[in-house]
């Protein structure tokens, strides 16, 4: 194992992004609380704005696919299993707090928009590594 | 799933970081695996086996798990 990938995919270092990421987004979401979403003077013509959201699904799953390929390459059997699980974790953290704020929520404080899912995504992902980070893959 | 791991490496009487160098996996990757925190892919596990030179059913049971 070459010093370079020992260093860049060794568990210590994404210990040390991951408490970034999640410091980041526990910012984000608090300093987002209370601000009120932007809202383009003209409306966006609907075809347009689903033709790009669909071609950015697109690319940013391509993109991720590569990345995941060059992590499960480079990081080894334990760090790959953490990414995954704690991804997967966020993943579903991500669903329920959409579900749940459409229900709940959205009426009372509005929609959640795209900053408030950026940044609960960073900080739910860091939740889920570090979940992983204690009690394990298997847990 | 259960395993053999901690006991083979103490027999052979090599700390974590230096199974770890032998199998190019992190410290905290056969720290997980010996505590059981984490199970090891059919190519680790293969790796494994071949290190100690034993079969993989000689080292980890699931049977207990």
């Amino acid at each position: 194992m070459s010093k370079f990938r020992y260093l860049a995919f060794a568990p210590r270092t994404f210990d040390l992004l991951f408490t970034i990421q999640g410091a980041i987004g526990f910012a984000m979401i608090a300093l987002r609380t209370g601000q009120v979403s932007t809202v383009p003077e003209t409306a966006a013509d609907p075809l347009v704005k689903a033709a790009s959201l669909a071609g950015l699904v697109l690319v940013a799953a391509v993109v991720a696919s590569l990345s995941s390929r060059i992590d499960q390459k480079r990081a080894d059997d334990y760090m790959f299993a953490t990414l995954t699980k704690s991804a997967f974790i966020a993943v579903l953290a991500m669903l329920c707090i959409g579900l749940l704020w459409i229900a709940w929520f959205a009426d009372t404080f509005g929609d959640l928009g795209a900053v408030s899912m950026l940044a609960c995504t960073m900080a739910s992902w860091s939740l889920g590594y570090l979940y992983t980070r204690l009690r394990g893959t298997t847990a | 799933m259960n395993n053999r791991l901690k006991v083979l490496r103490a027999e052979r009487d090599w700390s974590q970081a230096e199974l770890a160098k032998r199998l190019e996996v992190s410290r905290q990757a056969v720290n997980a695996i010996e505590t059981g925190k984490h199970d090891p892919s059919l190519p680790l596990a293969f790796r494994i086996a071949r290190l100690f030179d034993m079969p993989i059913e000689a080292i980890f049971d699931d049977r207990n798990a």
